[in-house]
Order: C-alpha cells, then structure tokens, then sequence
C-alpha cells in the first residue's frame, strides 16, 4: 500500500476550508441589495469547499454522501440551466457556468463513487470508511480533471478579472469605457470599502483556481 | 471573446450589475491559447506527481521508475540515471514534492503573462533535464525510441513546443510556429521532427513484432475494461503484423513532413491524417500515457504531437512553406 506525505492531506484540506471561508465571506458581502451576481457560484465554492475539504481529511467530513449527491444535483441543474440561458444570450462559448457545471458533475461523481481505501494509490486522503464498491469511469474521470485544470489556467491567464465567477458579460454599470474596475472610495475604512477588497475579482479567481486544482488533484487519485 | 471586467470590487462602491449585448469578438491569440495549452499539461503533470507512488521509495516508486529507464542505455548514461534515481530514493518525499513544486511553477508562470518568458526557459531546461534523468533520453541511445511506444520521449517534445511557441507579437499567420521561428526555421524544425519520428520507427527494435506487442501488454496492467478491450485488438495487429505498422508509422511521418511544404488543401489533409493516427496510437499503443492504471508521470507523446501539428495548421491561402518569407511584426 502506497501514501501520500503527511503534510499534502492536510495542506490541500486547509486549502478548501480557506475557499469556502471565502466564499462564506462573500456571501455575506453580497447580501447588500443590488449585488446578486456571482451568489450561486459563491453557494457552490462554499459546498465544494466543505466536501472537498472532508474528502481530503475524512475527520473533517460533515453530513451523510447522499445530502452531498442532493446539492451537488441541484448545483449541476442550476448550472446546467444557466450555461443554456448565456449561449442563447451570447451565443456559443464556454462560460463560467459551463465550468461550475462540470465542477458539480465531478463532485456528485466523487460521492457516487467514492475512493475505497486501500485500493491502488489511495491515500490517507481518501474517504476513507466508505465502502466504495463501482469505480468512477477512468476516461470520464480524466476528462473532467483536464477540463478542470484548464480552467484553472485559463482563469489565470484571463484578462478579465473576476469572469471566474461573473462571466466575461458582467460589468458595473458604473465601470469606466476601458473596463478598468472603478476606484474604491478614499477615507476612513468603511464597512463597504473593505467589503470591496474582500470581494476584489483577483481574489475571487484565486479561490477559484485553488479549487480547481484540488479537484483535479482529487479526481486524478481516483483514476 | 470581448472582455470587460466585473468583480464585486465595483458593486462594493454601491454599483449594480447589467449584462450587456454580446459584445464584439477579439481576433483569438492562438500563440497564446496554445501556450495555454501548454501550461495545462504541466499543471496536469505537477498533479500526477502528487499521487502517492511518487513518494515511495523502492522498485514500485518514483525513484525505481526512474532507475528503470537506465537499462539499455549506454553505461556513463547508464550511471548518470542510476546517480540521480539513488538521491532521489534517499530522499524521496523531499524530491517528489520538489518535482511537483516545480511543475506547478512553471504551469503557473506560463499562465501568468509577466512570467511567460523565464517559465519557458525554464521549462526547456527542466524538460532535457527530465529527458535524460526520468526517461532515459526517450530510448534513443538504446534503440528502442520508436514513436509508437512515445520515443524519442515526452519531455523532449515539452522543451520543443517551448521554443515553437516562444513569445514573439506578430501575426499567428500562416501559421502560429512561424510566428517566433520565422517561416523558414519552423519548416525546418518540423522536417527535423519528422524524419527523426520516421527514423525511429524504422531503427532498432522498433520494428520488432514482439517489442511493439510488447509495449501494449506491457501497459495493460490496471487498465479499464473499455482500454483493455482496445489493448487487445491493437497488441493482435502488432504481434502479427508489427513491421507492417512500423513501415506505415514511418510513411504517415514522411507525409506528416512533406505535409507542410505542399498546398494549403493538402497540407491540412496531411496534418488531419497526423494528428488522428498519433490521437490512435496514443490511445491504443501509449493507453493514454498509461494514467488510467495509475502510474504516468505525464501524458506521453499523443497529445504534444497533437498541439505541435495544430501550431503547423495553415490559417491563411498560403501555404506555409512557400516564399519562406517571415511573418511580419505588428
């Protein structure tokens, strides 16, 4: 039986707890009126990021698999519903719903099919105490991972900021001709001006990446 | 796809958000995308270094698999391969986690436009690095590099898109490689390519029935039901008509190389028929690089072959061969 170091369970758990703490914070900042955009994928981060983090540290696992299969089904739904909506808006692309949408497959895929310890390559990160009985299909599992790291790197390499979680169509109504994202106001801290620096777009498509690559991270050990 | 940026940041200072109509589409940087590309498979590569074989030491781990491929090579390579695996086993868990650092590095350097450059470099220095220590120089100094099985090795292939997809501003026409070669040098670096490839195919035990079947069973192992059905077809072709193959995989790379020169019609036929018979050896003879049976460390040869044709894909009337004029700097 192989293992991964003791430090890698642990590091990438941490990892998924900051994303959905983050996500958690943004939820919060976004529930002042007029600011609704981007709240279903912030509710899909926080989830993800509470699962994945028990996946990677089963004592950190919270609710039964099959709660987990109902949201992430739902997740899949909603996602699926809205990467229709923005093609027959903008016509044909890859959005960031598409990309939340196959987020939610893989993490339904990895309750459905969970990793049975002490199979090849499994892991102190591995669900363990779940029997596991029918394995992920390899190739789809593949697939999904590739999809998931090039996420990750094409969100990094966007000049968008922020499209990770707002789409490239997304703009301020206030947002200058260029794009460019409008200066927080000066002063004294305020409530709102740090709630602007929690939510800066950098910061969301950081989160976003992290979970990306755990994701992949995840799938790819259970090939 | 037309961008304008939309985080919360804006909404913080009390803005709301509106969807506007579709904006106009930006001319695609397919340079970039295909740097991109690139960089998915290192970041790809970074997680299989963290699966847990890697960090054990012995003949099933990283370190046994890296003193693997000194067989067969000559003996100063031969001892050189040996040297590094040795340290790598006495340390183990520092070097695979060094290894996979380094890979996200650079995945994540090429992603980032202000590190694209040093993370290229590097990318070409690490890829010889890991051509000679982690696959024996792809087999060819032993004779066994035959493309069917990923020679003349992955990692070679890794350091040449680096150079191929160089950053240069200029126009992706006619096509992408000839971007930072010039016309003139990317048609000579992909002749090169390919008549080593048809080279390899034809030297050595490259057309050996029992080595080409040999590479199918020898991947077999763990694979899923759907793979394995595949192997099974594929190592009966080659066991019985393995020099055949061989001789077809050297002519389908002489015409892959003849390809570039010839007219656009043509061209692109010939890097189509390329690019589906590398996706089919890929993914019956390399299975998938063998990541499916857990194991892989990368992708093997398919999908580099794949984004090296696609930077070679004629995206004007002209041919790219012809005039070996260089493209112009905007």
């Amino acid at each position: 039986m192989t293992s991964s170091p003791a430090y890698l369970s642990p590091l990438f758990g941490l990892a998924m707890l900051a994303v959905a703490a983050y996500a958690a914070v943004l939820l919060v900042v976004s529930a002042a009126p007029g600011r609704a955009a981007g709240r279903d994928v912030d509710v899909a981060h926080l989830t993800m990021g509470v699962a994945m983090a028990g996946m990677f540290v089963p004592a950190w696992a919270v609710g039964p698999a099959a709660g987990w299969e109902v949201v992430f089904s739902a997740l899949l739904a909603w996602f699926v519903v809205r990467s229709v909506r923005s093609v027959q808006r903008y016509g044909l692309h890859i959005g960031h719903a598409v990309i939340h949408a196959v987020m939610s497959l893989a993490m339904l895929l990895m309750f459905r099919y969970p990793l049975e310890p002490g199979r090849r390559g499994t892991p102190p990160m591995s669900m363990a105490g779940v029997a596991g009985g029918a394995r992920i299909d390899p190739g789809l599992g593949l697939v999904l991972a590739v999809v998931l790291l090039a996420s990750a790197v094409f969100t990094l390499a966007s000049p968008t900021r922020g499209a990770s979680h707002h789409g490239s169509h997304h703009r301020p109504v206030d947002q200058g001709a260029g794009g460019a994202t409008p200066e927080l106001p000066s002063g004294p801290v305020t409530a709102d001006r740090a709630a602007g620096r929690l939510a800066a777009p950098g910061l969301e498509d950081a989160s976003h990446v992290v979970m990306c690559v755990a994701m992949g991270l995840m799938l790819v050990l259970m090939l | 796809m037309g961008t304008t940026g939309g985080g919360r940041r804006g909404a913080a200072a009390g803005a709301r958000t509106q969807e506007p109509s579709a904006p106009a589409r930006a001319p695609r940087d397919l340079q970039r995308t295909f740097q991109l590309v690139l960089a998915t498979v290192w970041l790809f590569d970074a997680v299989l270094q963290l699966q847990p074989f890697m960090f054990e030491p012995g003949p099933d781990g990283f370190s046994g698999m890296l003193a693997g491929t000194a067989a067969g090579n000559p003996a100063w390579i031969g001892r050189s391969i040996r040297w590094n695996a040795t340290g790598v086993a006495h340390h183990v868990v520092l070097a695979a986690s060094l290894f996979a650092l380094v890979q996200f590095a650079i995945a994540f350097g090429i992603a980032w436009t202000r590190t694209l450059r040093v993370a290229l470099a590097f990318s070409i220095a690490w890829s010889l690095g890991v051509w000679w220590f982690g696959e024996g120089l792809g087999g060819v100094a032993r004779g066994g590099a035959t493309p069917f099985g990923g020679g003349p090795g992955a990692a070679l292939l890794y350091a040449l898109l680096a150079v191929v997809l160089w950053p240069r501003p200029g126009t992706d026409r006619p096509f992408v490689a000839a971007r930072t070669l010039g016309i003139r040098a990317a048609t000579a670096v992909w002749l090169a390519v390919w008549s080593l490839l048809a080279v390899l195919a034809q030297v050595g035990s490259g057309r050996s029935s029992r080595t080409l079947d040999g590479l199918v069973v020898g991947a077999d192992h763990h694979q899923p039901g759907w793979l394995a059905g595949i192997d099974r077809i594929s190592a009966s072709v080659l066991v019985h008509h393995g020099a055949v193959m061989a001789v077809l995989l050297a002519l389908v790379c002489v015409v892959a190389g003849v390809g570039v020169v010839l007219p656009v019609p043509w061209c692109r036929a010939t890097l189509v028929l390329t690019m589906a018979v590398f996706a089919v050896v890929w993914l019956a003879v390399q299975d998938v690089g063998g990541i499916l049976a857990g194991g892989a460390t990368d992708p093997n040869t398919g999908p580099m072959v794949v984004l090296l044709a696609a930077a070679y894909w004629p995206l004007g009337p002209r041919r790219p061969g012809a005039g070996l004029e260089e493209p112009v700097v905007r």
